[in-house]
């Protein structure tokens, strides 16, 4: 357990700079969506800020998924730990960040509601559920880190082609797929959750967690630069 | 403290479409240095990997104290290998790295690897890829040392090092010894700066285990034989013999394995002089078939 909370530990130091830095500067593109172009759709102020932060977790996401696969899985094996603890201790990072960043959102969305009519906004009276929210964000977030997380694994065992080849299937199954033209300020219109329904979206991704374990099962650390 | 003698059961791995190790069988006698000699490409780094867990045997099996390494966590979390250059590394802080040892090696001593990174001068703030060559050596130097490990993997830890480096890292592995004793296995081509370090020497040759003993038995065995050519003669093909030079009427033969008749021998004028251990490990790198049945022949292996 020691050793658990040990690798949490260290996914969380890896990660907690870019975390901040990131942080901010969504705050920063918030603000300016707001600014530019929330005044003049006013009803629709939400939806934008929603989709702008959807964009920017989404390609984090990205990133810390990519460096995960490719970066912290021979530095993990380096410091001495297991393919098995190296593999838990990441997908309790991704789901608890899945989480945390869809509760982070959501209370975003909440106090924006709040706060922007005081500053004149008049926002559409739509009933947001915010426990909905909060889990469909999560389930939608967690697929996208276990996809993300496919890919960098089949990318550092069995090099760039695959996991290219991985994301560009994803894509494409999306445009097959997708049941409505989606609009741009439709934030989750473009992933699988606008296909498949959020618990369907958990199913998914531990679908994927089990491929990903299996991979991990006879992974070897790189011995070439 | 617990028993980790390091056991390598017939190994073998394939890389690519290089059988790297190829039947590797070596027991690691627990709490000693040992020496892992070898020429480039003689898969020295293939068998530490192997050891410390990063990779999978295609055959065979590494133990720790009767129990296998791969995937458990209570031995390779013991085990510690530091490379000279670690890839995994580049993009973090020397103290990001620093702190990411501390959590993860269970008997991580901060205090001694604060004051070493103060000794050698590593600076903390700049990204691993920014270090010199030497500064990546000495972090690797003191990822191993620190870690406390009771199996604790070197691989070239003196690449880049100038030579004051190098004695202050040979005094500080064998004071660091003294006081926290272990299974270390140190890879190294600067075989006579650091001879006298060694309790133990394993050489590999081809991805197998050519030789394993300590390294007092080896270099007694391996002896100059140096008079006149004519004196010599009988013996020149000798299957003992790893080397052979002559100039003028001297000639001077590198034997492995005992000498029957030494004291006639010395009475003869022929001088008998032990060869430093870089030398004889040159000589046995050259003459691989022949050396491993000489080794077998004298019970060195």
């Amino acid at each position: 357990m020691r050793t658990f909370r040990s690798q949490l530990a260290f996914h969380w130091h890896e990660n907690r700079k870019r975390l901040l830095y990131f942080g901010a500067i969504v705050l920063l593109l918030d603000l300016w969506v707001l600014a530019g172009y929330g005044v003049y759709e006013p009803e629709n102020a939400l939806a934008l800020v929603m989709n702008n932060n959807f964009a920017a977790i989404s390609i984090f996401i990205l990133l810390i998924t990519y460096i995960t696969g490719a970066n912290s899985f021979p530095l993990l094996m380096g410091l001495g730990s297991t393919r098995r603890q190296y593999y838990w201790s990441s997908l309790t990072y991704f789901a608890a960040f899945s989480v945390a960043i869809s509760l982070a959102q959501t209370m975003l969305m909440a106090a924006l509601k709040l706060l922007l009519p005081l500053l004149g906004f008049h926002l559409d009276n739509a009933v947001i559920s915010y426990g909905a929210m909060w889990y469909s964000q999560s389930a939608t977030y967690f697929l996208l880190a276990m996809l993300f997380f496919l890919a960098s694994t089949l990318m550092y065992r069995f090099g760039i082609f695959w996991g290219f080849g991985l994301i560009a299937i994803y894509v494409f199954s999306l445009e097959a797929l997708r049941t409505s033209n989606p609009t741009l300020i439709d934030a989750t219109a473009r992933t699988l959750v606008d296909i498949l329904s959020p618990h369907f979206a958990l199913a998914a991704s531990a679908g994927i967690a089990l491929i990903c374990g299996w991979l991990y099962r006879s992974a070897e650390v790189k011995t070439s630069a | 403290m617990l028993d980790y003698t390091l056991k390598c059961h017939q190994i073998y791995k394939k890389l690519g479409d290089t059988q790297a190790i190829h039947d590797a069988a070596v027991e690691f006698e627990p709490n000693a240095i040992h020496g892992l000699l070898g020429p480039s490409g003689a898969g020295k780094t293939t068998l530490l990997h192997l050891i410390s867990g990063q990779l999978i045997p295609d055959q065979g099996a590494v133990t720790a104290g009767g129990h296998p390494v791969h995937e458990n966590p209570g031995i390779v979390s013991r085990i510690c290998f530091a490379k000279a250059i670690e890839q995994a590394w580049s993009e973090y802080r020397v103290q990001d790295i620093m702190k990411f040892c501390s959590l993860l090696h269970p008997d991580w001593d901060a205090g001694f690897a604060a004051e070493m990174l103060d000794r050698f001068r590593v600076p903390l703030k700049p990204k691993y890829k920014h270090l010199s060559q030497g500064s990546q050596s000495l972090l690797s130097i003191i990822k191993g040392l620190a870690s406390r490990s009771p199996i604790t993997l070197l691989d070239e830890p003196t690449l880049g090092l100038d030579a004051e480096k190098r004695e202050a890292f040979y005094e500080l592995l064998l004071s660091d010894y003294s006081e926290h004793p272990r299974t270390i296995i140190l890879s190294t081509h600067l075989i006579d700066e650091s001879a006298d370090l060694f309790q133990y020497i394993t050489l590999m040759q081809q991805g197998t285990i050519a030789a394993h003993c300590e390294t007092d038995e080896l270099a007694g065995q391996a002896r100059y034989l140096q008079g006149s050519t004519e004196q010599l003669a009988p013996f020149l093909g000798d299957a003992r013999i790893l080397h052979q030079e002559s100039l003028g009427s001297v000639t001077r033969l590198a034997w492995l394995g005992s000498i029957d008749h030494e004291t006639y021998f010395r009475e003869q004028g022929i001088e008998i002089t032990p060869i430093p251990l870089q030398k004889l490990f040159v000589y046995l790198t050259r003459q691989e078939q022949q050396i491993s049945e000489v080794l077998a022949n004298e019970n060195i292996s």
